[in-house]
């Protein structure tokens, strides 16, 4: 398939909170399905396995618990979502303490475009670094060393690191259909069934729609 | 010591963004689509036809290209014949009388095949980034078929149909940004001439206009070989409508950045405008020609609602007594528009305020018209939650916002009667009664203030000065409330200061808001939930555009 970046925000947005996402983080879902696109990085497919976790009850939405500077979850591996979400919101943290370790990341790549939002507040770079390969953000774009990381990996987050090879960016996105007919399942779920009352009223109803 | 200059300040969010008034704004200087027309005759642009293969029942393509100063634009348009039956301007129709995209550069041969097997089926269809806009069109079957006819008898359509209807073809849906696979606004938005917002869809409404007059021309002339072409004056009269049903109202609400930018540059533009110590003989006449035209637009403007039937009424008792009050207003006196405004507020209503308020910029665009390259939204930072911020300024920001809200009783059936939500059927959002209907588990999140109150009530126990990323850590369903609370820090006119869900809310007056922004004219509301508008009526054809008529073409002239 080949698909504007805002349909990809659009359609990830509807699935995460068919997934039972709050609005809130459903938005944030949805950037960071775009953030991986926009690089080439095949966002809708994490997109598509997270929610299929969430929705196995695989993975539980709970925050993670803090120890403060060493991040798990209450049961199982963090949500990629939930985590980088607080993991954002606490980017001051990272001011003082060294580094804030993850541990145990489902589908962690999903994980990389909150240390962007990180870098974009602190106006610093930010790394994060995984058992097998690495990543610096510097606000605009990000750099990635050996492979993205794997499911339940611990990730180490932490300001500084200098950009290599600059990630190319893309104005579109390029799931499969599957991925994408994943996403579009979960999305339905937000979508209220037709009734002949509702079509009738529920858009005004419409004398002379056609003179 | 320098004295302060006492420049009037901007209007109040709290004056300005009730539905009420929000629902009575009046198209200005500042609008989509007269910024679009001013660029193209400033630079301009040439315009031509390069293809129109249609045949004598009206099926068949044809291109319009744009040529800018940097890059050519191309409407490609696919003209059908619908059966009457099929005619709908919901959402959920699935075929129409014309089908549009607009191309970025002039499409070749296989871009147009390519485009003919998707463009006509819309939303089951899909474009590429090739394409900035997908949009269809109806004929208006009143006017269509009497003007046709007309021409091919040899005749001018009648004018009282004309100025009743005011448009032959009327669009159901442009879409942009992205949408169905089109080239995302943020991949355009660095090119000048698509940086103010809509330009593009603006763009393809006014190429639209062109196709529709020349497709009335060509169906008369092979009806008829007598038939004559429509009167250039006639045709300049009339607009492309524009049926416009729930999704914009969602649109103004979960773009809060954007909406507010479009407020906050006309309240600007107005302070800019009162604070003028002196107008010039020059401006004193311009406004009092203008004001006269537009006196002769809202002659013109009919509507069979009663919300909007009691509302002109208004208007045109505020449009006589500004009249009555200019007769004996020296306008050569110090701060005039002030003057004008301030008498307005005191002696008019929403209608007639807003009215004056976009009349009183007219004759300043170089004062006000720099102002139209702040109306985009380019900060993309305005997402990201300051996780640092103090729960005492949130608290603070939600109270600056919604401190209004937190005396309604957001138990109460009545102030939570309505839940927007999305239906299964082509996405088409709507409007339910949360009690009377299963839709409530489906609700969209567009009612800020009701949420905001919740998050409120959430934060309290919080200590003022705790992290709000302390918050939002256990309250993750109010992540989207605090978003927007932050986001009012530089987005002061981006929250509608009304209750969206009530079992009296006026979705009409959020669609009103917008297309007042697109520069539409003459509102008809058909429900209190869609809306017909004109777009363009008055303005230049193509072939005739110029750095004369370029901007108060949406001011008839004036009857005497």
């Amino acid at each position: 398939m080949n698909l504007s970046l805002n349909e990809v925000e659009g359609l990830a947005k509807k699935a995460a909170r068919g997934a039972g996402y709050s609005w809130g983080l459903s938005e944030e879902a949805a950037k960071a399905a775009r953030w991986l696109c926009s690089f080439g990085h095949h966002g809708c497919a994490y997109l598509a396995d997270l929610l299929t976790q969430v929705d196995q009850h695989l993975l539980l939405l709970s925050p993670p618990v803090l120890d403060p500077n060493n991040w798990s979850a209450q049961h199982g591996q963090l949500c990629p979502i939930t985590a980088g979400a607080s993991l954002a919101d606490h980017a001051h943290l990272l001011q003082q303490a060294q580094s804030i370790s993850l541990q145990a990341v489902a589908v962690p790549t999903l994980l990389l475009p909150f240390g962007h939002l990180i870098s974009r507040a602190s106006e610093q770079t930010v790394q994060i670094t995984w058992s097998d390969g690495s990543s610096v953000m510097d606000g605009t774009s990000f750099t990635l060393t050996g492979a993205l990381p794997a499911g339940g990996d611990d990730l180490v987050v932490s300001k500084g690191g200098s950009m290599g090879l600059m990630q190319e960016t893309h104005t579109r996105a390029t799931p499969t259909q599957n991925e994408w007919d994943i996403l579009q399942s979960f999305a339905a779920r937000t979508y209220a069934p037709a009734t002949e009352e509702s079509r009738q009223r529920g858009a005004g109803d419409g004398s002379t729609r056609d003179d | 010591m320098i004295p302060v200059e006492d420049n009037i300040t901007r209007r109040s969010p709290d004056q300005v963004m009730r539905l009420k008034r929000l629902g009575s704004f009046h198209q200005s200087r500042l609008s989509f689509m007269r910024q679009l027309t001013r660029r193209m005759a400033n630079e301009n642009w040439v315009f031509s036809r390069p293809v129109f293969n249609i045949g004598p029942d009206g099926v068949g393509h044809a291109v319009y290209t744009a040529q800018g100063p940097d890059r050519t634009y191309s409407l490609v348009a696919f003209s059908h014949d619908l059966p009457d039956e099929d005619r709908s301007d919901r959402v959920i129709a699935e075929a129409w009388d014309a089908t549009f995209a607009l191309f970025d550069g002039v499409p070749t041969q296989t871009d147009i095949k390519r485009l003919s097997g998707n463009v006509p089926v819309q939303e089951a269809g899909r474009v590429t980034e090739r394409e900035l806009t997908l949009s269809r069109a109806n004929r208006s079957v009143r006017l269509w078929e009497h003007t046709i006819d007309r021409l091919a008898s040899g005749h001018q359509p009648d004018p009282d149909l004309i100025r009743q209807t005011g448009y032959l073809m009327r669009t159901t849906a442009v879409y942009g940004s992205g949408k169905f696979g089109a080239a995302d606004r943020e991949t355009l938005a660095d090119r000048a001439e698509l940086q103010a917002p809509f330009q593009a869809e603006m763009l393809t409404v006014y190429l639209i206009r062109t196709f529709t007059r020349d497709l009335t021309n060509h169906m008369a002339k092979n009806r008829s070989a007598d038939a004559v072409s429509l009167a250039p004056e006639i045709a300049q009269q009339l607009g492309i409508g524009n049926s416009t049903g729930l999704g914009m109202a969602p649109f103004i609400v979960n773009h809060p950045v954007l909406f507010n930018n479009w407020i906050i540059v006309r309240e600007e533009a107005i302070a800019r405008v009162r604070s003028v110590k002196h107008a010039i003989e020059k401006e004193r006449s311009l406004f009092l020609s203008l004001i006269k035209r537009s006196r002769t637009s809202i002659g013109n403007w009919h509507s069979s609602h009663p919300i909007q039937q009691e509302k002109l009424a208004q208007l045109n008792r505020d449009v006589k007594a500004a009249f009555r009050y200019l007769e004996d207003f020296d306008l050569s006196a110090e701060r005039p528009w002030d003057h004008l405004v301030t008498w307005a507020e005191n002696n008019l209503g929403e209608e007639g305020q807003e009215w004056l308020a976009s009349l009183i910029l007219e004759p300043y665009g170089a004062l006000v018209d720099g102002l139209t390259s702040c109306m985009a939204d380019s900060n993309s930072d305005a997402f990201r939650i300051d996780g640092a911020m103090s729960v005492g300024q949130v608290r603070t920001l939600l109270k600056q916002q919604f401190g209004w809200a937190e005396e309604i009783d957001w138990n109460a059936p009545e102030n939570i009667a309505r839940a927007w939500y999305v239906s299964e059927e082509k996405l088409e959002p709507r409007l339910g009664e949360r009690f009377e209907e299963p839709v409530a588990e489906y609700e969209q999140p567009l009612a800020p203030a009701r949420d905001a109150i919740a998050a409120l009530k959430a934060l309290t126990g919080y200590e003022n000065d705790a992290p709000i990323a302390q918050f939002l850590m256990q309250h993750h369903t109010h992540r989207h409330t605090i978003r927007r609370a932050q986001m009012a820090r530089f987005a002061p006119y981006g929250e509608i200061r009304d209750n969206t869900i009530s079992n009296d809310v006026l979705p009409i007056d959020m669609l009103r808001a917008k297309l007042s922004f697109f520069g539409a004219t003459h509102f008809d509301p058909r429900s209190d939930r869609w809306v017909r508008i004109c777009m363009y009526a008055g303005a230049p054809y193509p072939e005739d555009l110029n750095t004369g008529n370029a901007d108060f073409w949406v001011y008839p002239e004036a009857s005497a």
